[in-house]
């Protein structure tokens, strides 16, 4: 009966017992276990683990270190040599190795100072953790950033949550602070007194508990103090605010530090609220949603608790109300300004995580061609391996020298691509406009480097162990037999690049046609030759003579005036009932105020009725409405109906065609316009082409004559309808570039394979040469798995390409459709470029001398 | 002269190694210690003192053949050394001289 010993805690034994002493110990166990054995097995086996346990101590352990720590610096000294010696003698690897992970690292730097920017948006104020917005959530798709300050200030009595509560007006107002002499045009906010407690805007001049306590208070930004007094010291001094028709004479009770590049906010003075709510005093009821609201929230609060017991009270409280109110954090509405029935889906951070992968891939195929150049080119360093073996060297020395050499051509790579960086800066400022600065905050610094020798140590990992694996004996006779696994590890790697660079390249096919499709749309309406200016300097009694002024301009076809910029959301109302309205639906319209001619100028066509008309008379209670307006409505015959709004009713007296004037990411709202001269208040006029600038000069001379001290400033409407385009161009551009450069370092890699490959097999090209073999049967011979690899890749590539960009032409209303030869586009590019890549070496071995070739 | 400190333990298996002369290794040891003790012993304890001691110069080893027990481990015989000897007979000598001065004390 021989019960052997509990394997495990030999094995343990052997793992850490020093060997001069393992068999000693090992015999005298095993010896006392078999005596043990023949009373009770279970305790010998007991004693043996105990006994095993207990010689587990320090003088018993194997030294853990087997070479001395005083020849490091000389092996990293070799080994640096070493790869420096590489590097010059296989220059054309090394350069392959080193343009490509320096471009694929300077785009992920560039991505990452980009990411790392946004990411710093709104962080920076003091109580970031606490501070929240109160927003509501209207439709499934549309969040309301204003609310009703009467409801938001009742809400927060009722939830202890809620510390301080801070409004503002719904945005920055473009207004005129004049300082008796002169005027300038600013921009500012409302906001009640405990703004500057709540958000960490700097004060120069002024206490911060103070400054908005008092009526008719406004604190300037230290810029706009500059402007108007050439001073910061402007405390008590009193200044004339204006904007449109209102003017107020402010005192000056503080001065704030300019507001920073990372705050989303961004305004040159603050104003008191309380001459916002004299101005608004009739229209502050729950329903009007005319303020934002900021809370600070106390330590510890759970948003998501706070969210349903707001829920819960606005239920009990305002059941009327269909909007519903919601917090979020403060800074994380930058990133994350897309939502779905209230909850955050996205927005700025999609565009963020899409590139933040895509420099990861571009980094990732850079770091392919580094692997498969070194196991490829093993072979050319098996007698140098063979030989380290052979002397000593131990599997652990041989990693860490391949390491180290992937690390320093990392290092190097590291280096050129901060110098691209460096340069391509303004350009990529450009692209995604933002201001970043070279050099960066030093705290990247540390990110930067892990990035580098990361990318050092990741794309030099297998290589390491793949090149150290092998065997001596074998590896000196000059044998070395590759094992199936690591060809398909290599291939599968060229699939995957080429697989990534058809996506990329069908992306960029396929956003270039829908963005081609989105200019190319008949938007319902005419954009050229239209500008938008506001007046704001003029009363509007004044704007009317104003206009008639303007219409009389030579060069100037026509003009009138609109209530909004015509480019993006109008104002929204769903108070509005019409003949044979469900009473429980609720819908939301676009609205907006014209004045006459504005229809006609654009060119909307009419359906039926007819557009607004002086020789009409009274036109103030007729509407016109759009198509979808009269498809919600569910009205055959819409002309003459009487539709009520508030508490007026309204005629329809025509019906138009749909016009886009949101981008085509939504569907066309309902609408209706109104006539109204008092409201309509932003100047548009066609000019005539071909003098467009002579007229916007005369346009600019009467508008100096009425409005001394606004500066004049004009848009076209195509343009800025363009503006909402603005991101997608952005992708368009930086997709193309980055498609651009997956695919340039995917060939750099083919061109270094295959020429590895032809030189390789150039015996056996000899061989079949003489045998008879032409030179089209020798290409083909070469090129073949080339072929097959990226056929495979597009196989794998194109539909997974398919996949994701449907689902961005998804975030359109109106789209393009998928056709078949984008992607057979894509594909066929991707073959040709990687044909011509091999083409060269391939066509160079294959009309070679079979002579010279076998003759060495 | 001085020598090398010894601890309880240690001249309880240095004086084994000396009375079993050319047969100590460490289960052998190991059953002396409990035979005569009457007291249980941990072999890696003796394995630790058996190292000091040779560590000290007290012992020497060699191994022995190759065996069909063991799992076919050689076994590591030890020998006192003449240093060793001398430290046990010091230690001998002063104790039996105290010993010898003890006045006759009745304990009844």
């Amino acid at each position: 009966m021989n019960i052997p010993p509990p394997k495990w805690a030999l094995r343990f034994l052997r793992w850490y017992c020093r060997e001069d002493y393992l068999e000693e110990f090992e015999g005298d166990m095993i010896e006392l276990f078999e005596v043990n054995c023949r009373r009770s097995p279970a305790r010998a086996k007991r004693q043996f683990i105990l006994d095993v346990i207990k010689t587990c101590r320090p003088r018993n352990w194997k030294k853990i270190r087997h070479f001395s720590l005083n020849n490091t610096p000389d092996m990293i000294r070799h080994s640096l040599l070493m790869a420096m010696r590489n590097f010059k003698r296989y220059k054309g690897a090394f350069l392959i190795n080193l343009s490509g992970l320096a471009a694929g690292l300077a785009c992920a730097m560039l991505i990452f100072m980009w990411i790392n920017d946004e990411w710093q948006m709104d962080k920076f104020h003091e109580q970031d953790s606490q501070l929240y917005r109160l927003i509501s959530n209207a439709h499934s798709k549309e969040i309301v950033l204003n609310t009703s300050s009467l409801v938001a200030n009742h809400l927060a009595e009722k939830m202890p949550e809620v510390e301080t509560v801070v409004h503002s007006s719904w945005g920055a107002l473009e207004s005129s602070l004049s300082n008796e002499q002169e005027d300038f045009a600013l921009t500012g906010e409302f906001a009640s007194p405990d703004f500057f407690q709540l958000f960490s805007y700097p004060l120069i001049r002024g206490d911060a508990h103070r400054v908005l306590q008092r009526p008719k208070s406004i604190v300037l930004s230290e810029s706009a103090a500059r402007k108007l007094f050439k001073s910061t010291e402007v405390v008590g001094q009193t200044l004339s605010w204006q904007w449109f028709s209102h003017q107020e004479e402010v005192e000056i009770t503080g001065v704030f530090a300019d507001v920073p590049v990372h705050s989303s906010q961004q305004f040159d003075y603050v104003l008191s609220f309380d001459i916002f709510e004299d101005y608004f005093r009739e229209r502050i009821e729950a329903g009007n949603y005319n303020t934002r609201t900021y809370l600070k929230l106390k330590e510890g609060t759970d948003p998501q608790q706070l969210n349903h017991k707001i829920t819960a009270f606005m239920e009990q409280e305002y059941p009327e109300w269909t909007w519903r109110p919601f917090v979020i954090p403060y800074s994380s509405y930058y990133l994350e300004n897309t939502f779905q029935d209230g909850q955050a889906i996205g927005g700025r951070i999609t565009y963020l995580r899409q590139f933040g992968i895509i420099a990861l891939l571009i980094l990732a195929i850079a770091g392919i061609n580094f692997m498969n150049l070194s196991t490829a080119r093993a072979s050319r360093r098996m007698k140098e391996i063979g030989i380290k073996k052979a002397v000593g060297a131990g599997r652990r020395s041989l990693i860490f020298q391949y390491l180290l050499e992937s690390m320093l051509l990392s290092t190097l790579a590291g280096i050129v691509a901060i110098g691209l960086v460096a340069l391509l800066l303004p350009q990529f400022n450009q692209l995604t406009g933002k201001s970043l600065s070279w050099p960066p905050d030093w705290s990247l610094l540390p990110m930067l480097m892990a990035m580098v020798l990361g990318t050092g140590m990741l794309a030099g990992s297998y290589p390491a162990f793949y090149l150290s694996s092998f065997k001596p004996t074998q590896v000196i006779k000059g044998k070395l037999n590759s094992t199936f696994g690591e060809h398909w590890l290599r291939k599968g790697l060229v699939v995957f690049q080429f697989g990534i660079s058809m996506i990329l390249m069908a992306a960029v096919l396929v956003v270039h046609h829908q963005m081609l499709f989105l200019q190319n749309t008949h938007l319902g309406y005419a954009q050229d030759q239209i500008v938008t200016f506001s007046t704001n300097g003029l009363r509007s009694e004044k704007q009317q003579a104003f206009l008639a002024r303007l219409k009389e301009v030579p060069g100037v076809i026509e003009a009138s005036s609109i209530t909004h910029a015509l480019v993006g959301g109008q104002a929204s109302n769903a108070d509005i009932q019409w003949p044979g309205k469900d009473p429980e639906k609720r819908v939301w319209f676009e609205h907006g105020y014209v004045n006459y001619d504005m229809l006609e100028m654009l060119d909307i066509d009419l359906q039926t009725g007819r557009y607004f008309s002086a020789v009409q008379g009274a036109e103030e209670q007729k509407l016109i409405i759009n198509e979808s307006a009269r498809q919600i409505m569910e009205l055959e015959d819409p002309i003459g109906q009487m539709v009520k709004i508030g508490e007026t009713d309204y005629e329809i007296i025509g019906v138009t065609q749909d016009f886009h004037f949101e981008s085509l990411h939504e569907p066309v709202r309902p609408t209706y316009f109104r006539l109204n001269d008092r409201w309509a208040l932003k100047m548009a006029a066609k000019l005539e082409a071909g003098r467009e600038q002579e007229t916007l000069s005369r346009i600019a001379a009467l508008h100096k004559s009425f409005d001394s001290n606004f500066p004049f400033q004009y848009t076209f409407l195509s343009e800025d309808y363009q503006q909402q385009y603005v991101s997608e161009k952005r992708v368009a551009t930086l997709s193309r570039y980055f498609a651009g450069l997956a695919i340039l370092i995917s060939c750099l890699g083919l061109l270094g394979l295959s020429a590895y490959t032809a030189e390789r097999r150039i015996k056996e090209i000899g061989v079949r040469k003489i045998m008879g073999a032409t030179t089209s049967s020798i290409i083909w011979l070469l090129s073949a798995d080339f072929t097959k690899m990226v056929l495979l890749a597009m196989v794998i590539g194109l539909p997974l390409g398919f996949w994701m960009t449907d689902n961005w032409l998804n975030t359109f209303a109106y789209r393009i459709d998928l056709e078949w030869w984008f992607f057979a586009l894509a594909g066929t590019a991707m073959l040709l470029i990687a044909w011509c890549t091999v083409g060269y070496q391939t066509l160079k071995a294959a009309r070679l001398n079979p002579v010279n070739c076998l003759k060495e | 002269m001085s020598y090398p400190s010894l601890g309880e333990f240690e001249e309880l298996v240095l004086l084994i190694v000396a009375v079993l002369h050319n047969e100590a290794y460490g289960v052998t040891i190991f059953d002396q210690i409990v035979e005569r003790r009457g007291k249980k012993a941990s072999i890696s304890a003796i394995h630790m003192s058996l190292k000091r001691l040779e560590e000290k110069g007290m012992v020497t080893s060699r191994f022995g053949g190759i065996t069909q027990d063991r799992g076919g481990r050689r076994k590591k015989f030890y020998t006192i050394t003449s240093l060793g000897k001398r430290v046990l007979d010091e230690q001998y000598q002063l104790r039996t001289s105290l010993y010898r001065q003890i006045p006759l004390i009745s304990f009844d």
